[in-house]
């Protein structure tokens, strides 16, 4: 799921930054079809277009590479590649 | 409106969990109420916050898409979630996002992590041998022990000497 999408992102991160940093993009395969200014506006006007939650993918384009992970430093999660389940 | 809570532990506590309550996303589900008690673990060495993937399933979440996370293990692709987070006393936050993570040690349920912290004041002490935690949001104003440690010294330093200059003025008075 969304494994079109996550490789765009992460292919043209130099360049989402460069002309989206700070906004929430809506991706549907390779295409961006919404700008926005939070996620939660993202989510709710893309159901207002007709899409259902699943069928979009929402990234909000921070203004360094080093954003886009989230770290956990403790030891108290494990986490599972999505795309090797 | 500020809304806090403070939670207190008989000895020293060695981790903050709170029992939390979560449930749908506002941006979907608009006024629906919380769906669950859970346990939350705060961890502020997360840059954000997980749910087990137990949760996850518990609440029927779908995904809106997928994000890199580093932990135990290196770094992978999760998906991550959006859900209501209802701390006590009434502190509700709205379309949380959360990843999804395999498993949670200790039967915690949701790591809290800096995403939620940083949107209040957040402070631990354990004065006494019991460890106290307390929260609230918005933050209000800068918590600062070195400030505190001066003011009280000085406070204590002036007592000192108008009860120095008190027991002088007797002795004259004799």
């Amino acid at each position: 799921m969304f494994k079109t999408e996550y490789n765009y992102v992460k292919n043209n991160l130099k360049e989402l930054i460069e002309k989206f940093s700070g906004k929430v993009l809506v991706l549907d395969g390779a295409n961006i079809i919404g700008t926005y200014d939070t996620i939660p506006e993202a989510v709710q006007k893309t159901i207002k277009t007709g899409k259902k939650p699943g069928e979009f993918f929402v990234q909000k384009i921070f203004d360094t590479p080093e954003k886009f992970t989230v770290q956990y430093y403790g030891s108290n999660a494990t986490f599972k590649s999505v795309f090797e389940a | 409106m500020t809304r806090a809570f403070t939670q207190t532990w008989p000895g020293l506590a060695i981790k903050i969990i709170s029992d939390v309550e979560v449930g749908l996303p506002q941006s979907t589900n608009p006024d629906v109420p919380p769906t669950k008690t859970v346990k939350g673990l705060w961890d502020t060495g997360a840059t954000g916050c997980c749910i087990s993937q137990k949760l996850a399933k518990d609440l029927n979440l779908t995904s809106f898409g997928v994000c890199d996370v580093t932990g135990v293990g290196g770094t992978k692709p999760v998906p991550w979630f959006l859900i209501n987070l209802y701390l006590p006393t009434g502190i509700r936050i709205t379309d949380v996002q959360v990843t999804e993570a395999e498993g949670l040690i200790n039967d915690e349920d949701i790591l809290i992590g800096m995403n939620v912290i940083r949107i209040g004041d957040f402070a631990i002490t354990n004065h006494g041998g019991k460890t106290q935690f307390t929260f609230r949001v918005p933050s209000v104003e800068p918590i600062d022990f070195v400030r505190e440690t001066r003011e009280r010294a000085l406070k204590e330093k002036f007592m000192q000497e108008k009860a120095a200059r008190e027991h002088n003025k007797k002795k004259k008075h004799r």
